[in-house]
């Protein structure tokens, strides 16, 4: 795909940024705990990883955009019909929804843009609601890459509704970096849940998440990880109009050496919006999950309603929580609180349902899944909900 | 409403004034020499000099931290009187002996200094600039076994102690104003309670910076052995003065075996003129306590009302099994002030416990930071946190935030963290006003219940002048 000069002149804006700034390093703040990775020496890219199936959470009824390095696949993706546009390449529109980020103090946005080869665009037309969600996979072309960096941009159109559901990228070896825009107008409803499964054969998986919110719009983001290896995700909220809502939540079921670097931040710009963070952690063998929450509220955006909750179950000595949830208030007439809790399965708990005569390991698993439960009810699609309740509940991992 | 709250009168800074007396002032500047020149002056013994040398030298490889809330015109480290006395270095045998115009101005700061006010049954060290100018009931301190002198006498008298502690929380490597403090500072209080000994008193120091461009940079040393206890309350005042001012402390405390350490702050430093925000003090202290004792017990309570800028995060090492560390902190901004403060926990020791209530006030064009640190270590078991934090807003320039840290890293530890921010809301003060309570009644009222949490924990006498501080540093600010 050759790219015209919209995108080439974005490219080389992000990439002059980038230079000044560079890539987020162990010294960079934002990254204290999680990664050790020197991005510039990553060489080794090996084989595709099999053992996840993407289809497994995907209905035979549902979307399926299936993007490869140059393009969509057609032969694979099954595209909605009426009032969504779903293309790759390069357009006005592109230009602007990515503009802003060009000067982005994120070195890793600034590589996707700075690198991208295209820009896969979904557009949802005003009115239009879909009954089914589009999920977003990525096929084998990307595998032998050592950096897999594709943009996406969501835009819904006003009164819009759509829920999208980011697959993971699978490779060994490699980084993965994505960049995945949303853009939600007047009262439209978005939802996204990113898929963050299987990572552990990926060097260091990127994800970012930038969502603007117009008037009265709604926009959900869940996250869930599993096997995740080393991942850093970042979920920014902007809210530009009042009477928008926003909840963000993530379920992290880590092992072993998995480390998440979770980073979610809520901007109020104007006030009489509603925001709320929710992330749950469970975190056996050798884990780290880093939870760094945010809430900016701007001078005037009075009667924000702005809150954070970090919660975490520490299931081995090994494993380490850390958590930085954060507010900063900038208006007086607010609702803006957080509150972080680390610990451990409650004996008294058990013991209720061990005089009911359910076995031990049994309380465990029940008070567990409980634990998660909460995030990942929200889901508004039955087929990734069920699919991911089994997957993160009946897991061999949780209770043993 | 709003208008009646505004036309409150404010009421000035009134600990502003300039004593005039004479002084032994040395000239600005930092140099080798001069560290040399003020351990001279204090006729201390080369271990000493070596000691400040070595953190002279440190100091001149760090640079200036800047990652705290707060943006100020680059310090000039060699445009500041590093020694100010007044020339009466001799101390007294008798308080008639001590210069009456100094005698006056502790008496305008409402210091017990006198002998006469035994019934307020306080022991004071009062520090005026760089020496301490008076002590008040050694002998019956003595008495009990517990050593209260200024740092520079304990140097002299008890060279063993001074030697084996100072630096032992907080050594001149730590950071870049420790560094600075090691090698310069002048004067400070040292407190050591022998084994089995409850301090017969409440300890107290007053600080005092009169001279213009003059850095404080005290230094306080507290040891409770096995079994003892003591209750420790500072506060500090300065005048008016245009140009901005360092104070750069250092507090250790360090609690043996079931030792107990109390350490009241109230601190009313000058905070800059109200409508320009120029002069005030740059408060940037380092407070460490250790727990190194098993089942010793640490509790930082400081109200925070004065300075320009405050850097200052009062914390524990909770080293000894089932030690406890506390803290509890009322940080009121108002006009141009910035405050970033907060507290570590540092949890070593099995079963520790600590417990952190915050209440942060925002007033004016004021920036109100919390920054804290709960850490606990791997080798903790069991240990437990209980963090709140609280904002309250009040005007619409005013800012406020919250930057917790939280690190665990054991499985059978727990933590709770809790924050909110709140404002005085016009419906809760009509509320009052129905009742016939006036804003100022009103306002007070409600900033007491705010800060009730943290007032309980201040010695009686404390937590009276602390609630009137507070309610005079917010008069002409609720809108």
């Amino acid at each position: 795909m050759i790219l015209v000069s919209p995108l080439i002149d974005l490219k080389s804006k992000a990439s002059q940024k980038l230079q000044q700034i560079g890539l987020p390093t162990v010294a960079h703040e934002d990254w204290k705990y999680v990664a050790d990775q020197d991005f510039e020496v990553i060489k080794s890219v090996s084989h595709a990883v099999q053992d996840y199936k993407p289809c497994s959470l995907i209905l035979e009824t549902e979307y399926v955009v299936v993007l490869g390095k140059s393009g969509i696949d057609q032969g694979r993706s099954r595209l909605p019909k009426n009032g969504v546009t779903v293309e790759f390449g390069d357009s006005e529109v592109n230009q602007n929804a990515l503009s802003g980020l060009t000067q982005s103090d994120d070195g890793m946005v600034l590589k996707a843009i700075s690198e991208m080869t295209g820009v896969l665009r979904i557009l949802v037309n005003p009115q239009i609601s879909l009954d089914q969600p589009i999920h977003i996979a990525f096929d084998e072309s990307f595998l032998n890459e050592q950096w897999i960096q594709p943009v996406v941009i969501i835009e819904l159109g006003e009164k819009a509704t759509a829920s999208v559901v980011v697959h993971p990228i699978m490779v060994a070896g490699g980084v993965v970096n994505g960049l995945v825009v949303v853009s939600v107008a007047d009262h439209a409803q978005g939802e996204i849940v990113a898929l963050n499964l299987e990572g552990r054969s990926a060097q260091f998986v990127s994800m970012s998440y930038r969502a603007t919110l117009a008037e009265s719009s709604q926009f959900q983001f869940l996250q869930a990880s599993h096997h995740a290896g080393k991942v850093r995700s970042d979920v920014q909220v902007t809210f530009t109009a009042p009477h928008a809502n926003s909840v963000l939540r993530a379920v992290l079921v880590l092992d072993d050496q998995d480390a998440v670097h979770l980073r979610t931040h809520m901007t109020h710009l104007v006030g009489e919006c509603f925001g709320r963070q929710l992330v749950k952690s469970i975190l056996n063998g050798q884990s780290v999950s880093e939870f760094h929450g945010g809430v900016y509220v701007a001078k005037g955006a009075d009667l924000t309603d702005s809150s954070q909750s970090n919660e975490n179950l520490l299931l081995s000595d090994q494993a380490r929580a850390i958590s930085r949830p954060q507010l900063q208030i900038h208006a007086d007439d607010v609702k803006a609180a957080h509150g972080a809790n680390v610990g451990q399965l409650d004996d008294r708990h058990i013991f209720y349902l061990m005089s009911r005569g359910i076995p031990r390991a049994q309380a465990e698993q029940f008070l567990l899944q409980s634990f998660i439960l909460e995030a990942l009810d929200s889901i508004s699609m039955p087929g990734v909900k069920s699919a991911l309740k089994k997957r993160l509940m009946i897991s061999g991992e949780i209770g043993e | 409403m709003s208008k009646d709250i505004h036309a409150i009168a404010s009421k000035p800074y009134e600990y502003g004034f300039v004593t005039q007396i004479e002084s032994d002032t040395m000239p600005k500047g930092l140099t080798e020499d001069v560290v040399r020149l003020i351990s001279g002056k204090k006729n201390e013994p080369e271990w000493m000099l070596e000691y400040r040398l070595k953190a002279y030298r440190h100091w001149l490889t760090l640079t200036e931290p800047h990652w705290a809330k707060a943006e100020y015109p680059k310090i000039n480290y060699q445009d500041i009187h590093y020694y100010s006395a007044p020339k009466i270095t001799e101390k007294k045998a008798s308080m008639d002996e001590v210069d009456p115009e100094l005698k006056r101005t502790f008496e305008k700061l409402g210091i017990p200094l006198f002998e006469q006010k035994k019934l307020a049954g306080v022991a004071v060290d009062a520090i005026f600039d760089s020496v301490s100018v008076a002590t008040t009931f050694k002998g019956k301190l003595l008495e009990a076994g517990v050593v209260f002198c200024p740092l520079s006498e304990a140097i002299e008298k008890y060279p063993d102690l001074v030697k084996k502690y100072l630096g032992s929380v907080v050594p001149h490597t730590d950071n870049f104003y420790a560094a600075l403090n090691a090698a310069v500072f002048t004067e400070g209080s040292f407190v050591f309670v022998p084994k089995d000994t409850v301090c017969p008193m409440e300890l107290s120091t007053y600080f005092r910076i009169n001279t213009q461009d003059t850095g404080q940079f005290e230094r306080t040393l507290i040891i409770c052995e096995e079994n003892s206890s003591v209750s420790y309350l500072e506060g500090c005042t300065a005048p008016m003065f245009d140009t901005n001012q360092l104070h750069a402390a250092v507090v250790e405390l360090i609690a043996l075996d079931y030792a107990n350490i109390k350490y009241s702050t109230v601190q009313n430093w000058y905070a800059g003129d109200p409508e320009t925000g120029k002069g005030g003090i740059y408060n940037f202290v380092t407070k460490r306590g250790k727990c190194q004792g098993k089942g010793s017990k640490i509790s930082w309570t400081q109200i925070e009302t004065g300075s320009a800028i405050t850097w200052k995060y009062p914390s524990c090492v909770l080293i000894g099994d089932d030690s406890v560390g506390e803290f509890y902190s009322v940080a009121l901004t108002n006009h141009f002030q910035k405050a970033d403060t907060g507290t570590k926990m540092i949890h070593i020791g099995k079963n520790t416990r600590s417990t952190i209530v915050s209440k942060g006030i925002s007033a004016g064009k004021s920036e109100n930071t919390y920054r804290g640190l709960v850490q606990i270590n791997r080798s903790a078991k069991g240990a437990e946190n209980f963090t709140q934090c609280d904002s309250m807003l009040i005007g619409k320039q005013a800012i406020a935030n919250t930057l917790p840290y939280i690190d665990v890293r054991n499985a059978s530890s727990s933590l709770g963290h809790e924050a909110s921010t709140v404002k005085v809301s016009q419906d809760q003060l009509f509320y009052f006003a129905q009742r016939g309570i006036s804003m100022e009644n009103a306002l007070q009222t409600m900033i007491n219940g705010f800060c009730a949490d943290v007032f309980k924990e201040l010695p009686t006498e404390f937590a009276v002048e602390a609630t009137q501080l507070l309610s005079l540093k917010l008069e002409n600010s609720v809108g």
